[in-house]
């Protein structure tokens, strides 16, 4: 067992807070992008047809393209614009924009899961637009959508290590500096696996127990 | 002037006419049928009257107020009169009966919570479901969903009742109970229009009978003789 400097035990905490800020920030921006192209999938008439069609495709497209790509995409081409943004910055637009892709496809499911029926039974009820999501959509699809984007949450909490390719100091960047320095390999990648279960363990338990709340409500 | 008087009404799906040049004229208070085949647009028609089915053409005078059923202000025009029973009853599973009683009044008509949940308590007992107002529909038999979904029906204070299949989930005993209920209604005022396929409750409760084949009226029958009428005599002896 190994005692790690303040030094290092300030690293790891700066990479720890670094990777948190990345998950937390990262799915915010998905949750509200990916919600916003699930609602724009669900639009109806024909005057929302392009937009239908771009948010459908912007699904496909994001969800078969590997996170590091879209990372050096989005780089790049905030370096090309000129635009004056941090690495950090960076990593949570690519971050929010992948996220985005998958929480649409997990909300759109949610929405779509909701039978025809209660949606024309809410209609002939004369319960406007706003009414029908609020009282009747929304509360039948949140239990089929929030366990499966908590859990697509936790599993991001590990691609934020990726953000290190574009030189954001996180968790897996943090061991390598440790172990670069001469601190065993073993026990400072065994301290960053502790630090990213510590992370997303308690997500977990968050996931089971709203499935639990929301299946009861 | 008839209480209901609907013409012209044509629907389109794609290239195919659903419904075409379809008339009705209903009296207030009156027990409609609608029969057929399937396929021949009786639910159609149903879903036209709640406006969820948009028609290519065609007028409704609803009690003495025209309603351009082209327009796009007619579902609301007739939601405001109209409610409807669905076959598969379409209860909200996720709030209480007492809830599913409740929400239309308060949040579209913003009638105080307190009052409104007093009128449905009342009107589940009316219905002998005074005991079930705080579980969800999902634990309901098939007669008592079908009970609520008429109880939740009749909180909006609709004067068109419309009915698809409303006893198609009954046994033979509730069946009756909510022929009796149907009667009641008439007899206070309420205009009923239901689809059926049950034939024996068509001929015992219908003031009209209304054949439709292939998206037209092919005959209607109207008062005590209504089931005697030729066209129609067949088609029920054919399907009993």
């Amino acid at each position: 067992m190994i005692a790690f400097s303040h030094y290092d035990a300030a690293l790891l905490a700066r990479a720890l807070w670094m990777t948190v800020v990345l998950s937390v920030a990262g799915g915010l921006a998905g949750l509200a992008g990916g919600t916003a192209l699930a609602c724009l999938r669900m639009a109806r008439g024909r005057l929302f047809a392009p937009l239908r069609f771009l948010a459908a495709g912007y699904v496909q497209v994001v969800r078969r393209v590997p996170f590091i790509v879209t990372l050096y995409i989005v780089f790049f081409l905030t370096g090309m614009a000129g635009l004056d943004v941090s690495e950090v910055t960076v990593a949570i637009w690519a971050i929010g924009l992948i996220a985005a892709g998958y929480i649409a496809e997990i909300v759109h499911g949610g929405l779509r899961s909701v039978p025809a029926d209660q949606i024309e039974a809410a209609v002939t009820l004369n319960l406007p637009l706003l009414a029908r999501w609020r009282h009747v959509i929304v509360p039948q699809a949140l239990p089929v959508i929030v366990p499966p984007t908590v859990g697509y949450l936790v599993l991001f909490i590990k691609d934020t290590a990726l953000a290190s390719q574009v030189g954001v100091l996180e968790l897996n960047q943090a061991g390598v500096i440790l172990s670069n320095r001469g601190l065993p390999t073993m026990q400072v990648f065994l301290a960053v696996l502790g630090l990213y279960f510590a992370l997303s363990y308690p997500l977990t338990r968050l996931s089971r127990m709203l499935e639990k709340r929301l299946a009861l409500s | 002037m008839p209480y209901l008087d609907l013409r012209g009404v044509t629907v389109r799906q794609d290239t195919h006419e659903i419904l075409r040049d379809v008339g009705l004229q209903v009296g207030r208070g009156e027990i409609v049928s609608l029969i057929g085949p399937s396929g021949s647009g009786k639910s159609t028609l149903l879903r036209t009257l709640i406006g969820l089915q948009p028609v290519v053409s065609g007028s409704l005078t609803l009690d003495g107020v025209a309603i351009d059923m082209t327009a796009a202000s007619a579902p609301r025009a007739l939601r405001a009169r109209a409610a409807i029973v669905f076959q598969q009853f379409g209860l909200f599973d996720h709030m209480s009966v007492l809830r599913n009683l409740t929400l239309a009044p308060t949040v579209v008509a913003g009638r105080p919570r307190a009052e409104v949940e007093e009128a449905a308590r009342h009107r589940l007992r009316m219905l002998g479901l005074a005991d079930k107002a705080e579980i969800r529909p999902s634990r309901l038999s098939g007669g008592q969903k079908q009970r609520v979904a008429i109880a939740r029906a009749l909180m909006t204070q609709p004067d068109l009742l419309l009915l698809d299949e409303p006893t198609s989930a009954l046994d033979p005993r509730l069946v009756s109970e909510v022929t009796a209920l149907l009667r009641d209604l008439a007899r206070a005022g309420m205009t009923i229009i239901q689809v059926s396929h049950g034939m024996e409750s068509v001929a015992a409760l219908s003031d009209r009978i209304v054949l439709l084949e292939d998206g037209r009226v092919r005959a209607v029958g109207a008062g005590a003789r209504a089931a005697a009428e030729p066209s129609i005599a067949a088609f029920m002896n054919a399907h009993r």
